[in-house]
């Protein structure tokens, strides 16, 4: 492939699978002005977690009690930063609010209609919806889970499989790694500094 | 400002040798906000055991990702030198063991200058498995910071009584705050408030958590130079 691309792969019962997706739709055209594209693309963490053999970090109880600790600082760190209203209207966007925002179980069909209906029509969130259930779908959901475990080796979300432009792809997992990649597509950036006091000298 | 950084590391973690590194290297700026920082020996196979987690690697999936993570950690640290060694994993009770010891009976400065030379020791090739005896002996000789028989001392020290207790109970010391790996950070800001940081991919959250002032990682418009600086 040619193109810079980032494929994230997303599923919303993951909270940094949001900040994830905030932050590339944050950065979308300044990495645009650079070269490069962002796809999101829908996978269904559970599956990957059978496929990979992986647990949610949570079930050991030390990952959970600090977990905590690394959730609120995540949240105060993508929050700070990114305005909700320039996401709308997104339809990845509705589900990842709806759960996260509005806490409201997206898992029931009423649920997820009502958070549907804030992007699409009536008629337009009831086909979504029966397409949902349908064979095909469930089977293409099923096969983008089964590719991103087997091809890019992911044992969790989010997941992006990242093209350099000539030819490579790697893998980035998390939120926490935009830095690295970045310096991957060969995107200008600024990295963390400290600073000393100010002394009021520039 | 003020606050303080105990941070609990096992040579055997080469995230650890990025974390003291890191640390060492704004360890002046973290002194002009009156953040200070002490580096304690843990052993990582009790923490493994206390907290019933595994190594990342023992899920296939984890291990193959963990290649591109730790060049890419490696990179960005400036330590591309760092190559897992053939005896990988270390059982590190005796180096460590000997770190409790030589901390106590030095200067910091020492101390942390002989810890950096066991880890650069173990990581870098010609890497040497500094768990042996006749090895760590030979790696605190090279330090040149100990006369031959400090040496003896030291290597004694690691076997006494006194010492593997130390490390036993620095051990449960991390235990009790949260780990579950290494590095384990304990922090404590000006307002007196204690949290856990894990990793060395963590620092931004600590110099939030400080209220320290930090700039972020920036994408910046095309054509500016790739890694600026203000």
């Amino acid at each position: 492939m040619q193109q810079k691309k980032i494929e994230a792969y997303l599923d919303c019962v993951s909270p940094y699978s949001f900040y994830a997706f905030s932050y590339l739709r944050q950065n979308q055209q300044a990495l645009k002005a650079s070269g490069v594209e962002v796809e999101f693309i829908p996978v269904f963490l559970g599956g990957i977690n059978v496929a990979s053999g992986n647990k949610p970090p949570w079930t050991l109880p030390a990952k959970a009690v600090y977990a905590r600790y690394d959730g609120q600082r995540a949240q105060k760190y993508f929050g700070m930063k990114f305005e909700i209203p320039t996401f709308f209207p997104s339809y990845h966007f509705c589900f990842f609010k709806a759960l996260w925002l509005q806490h409201r179980d997206i898992s029931k069909p009423k649920v997820a209609r009502t958070a549907l209906l804030e992007v699409f029509s009536e008629e337009q969130a009831a086909e979504i919806l029966r397409l949902a259930e349908t064979p095909e779908i469930k089977q293409a959901l099923n096969d983008v889970t089964l590719r991103v475990v087997k091809d890019f080796g992911a044992f969790g979300c989010p997941w992006s499989w990242v093209h350099d432009g000539k030819g490579n792809a790697e893998p980035f997992f998390g939120s926490d790694r935009f830095h690295f990649m970045w310096d991957y597509l060969e995107v200008p950036h600024r990295d963390l500094e400290l600073h000393g006091p100010a002394t009021g000298k520039l | 400002m003020g606050g303080h950084i105990d941070c609990f590391l096992d040579i055997s973690s080469f995230y650890s040798y990025l974390a003291i590194k890191y640390l060492q290297k704004n360890r002046d700026i973290l002194k002009t906000h009156d953040v200070t920082i002490n580096f304690i020996p843990i052993f990582l196979g009790g923490v493994n055991v206390g907290s019933g987690n595994k190594p990342p690697w023992s899920l296939p999936a984890k291990a193959a990702y963990g290649q591109f993570d730790s060049a890419r950690a490696k990179k960005y640290h400036g330590m591309e030198d760092i190559e897992v060694p053939n005896f990988f994993p270390p059982l590190t009770i005796l180096p460590q063991r000997a770190m409790c010891y030589i901390k106590a009976s030095y200067s910091n400065e020492k101390f942390e200058e002989a810890w950096l030379a066991i880890f650069h020791a173990l990581w870098i090739p010609p890497q040497k498995n500094v768990c042996l005896p006749e090895s760590l002996k030979e790696a605190l000789a090279g330090t040149k910071l100990f006369s031959e028989t400090e040496v003896e001392e030291i290597m004694k020290g690691a076997t006494q009584q006194e010492w593997k207790d130390k490390l036993t109970n620095n051990t449960k010391d991390v235990l009790e705050k949260g780990a579950f790996g290494a590095p384990w950070m304990w922090v404590r800001n000006a307002e007196g408030k204690e949290e856990p940081f894990f990793g060395s991919d963590r620092f931004h959250f600590m110099w939030e958590f400080l209220g320290l002032p930090w700039v972020d990682i920036e994408v910046l418009p095309k054509g500016s130079d790739r890694k600026a600086k203000l």
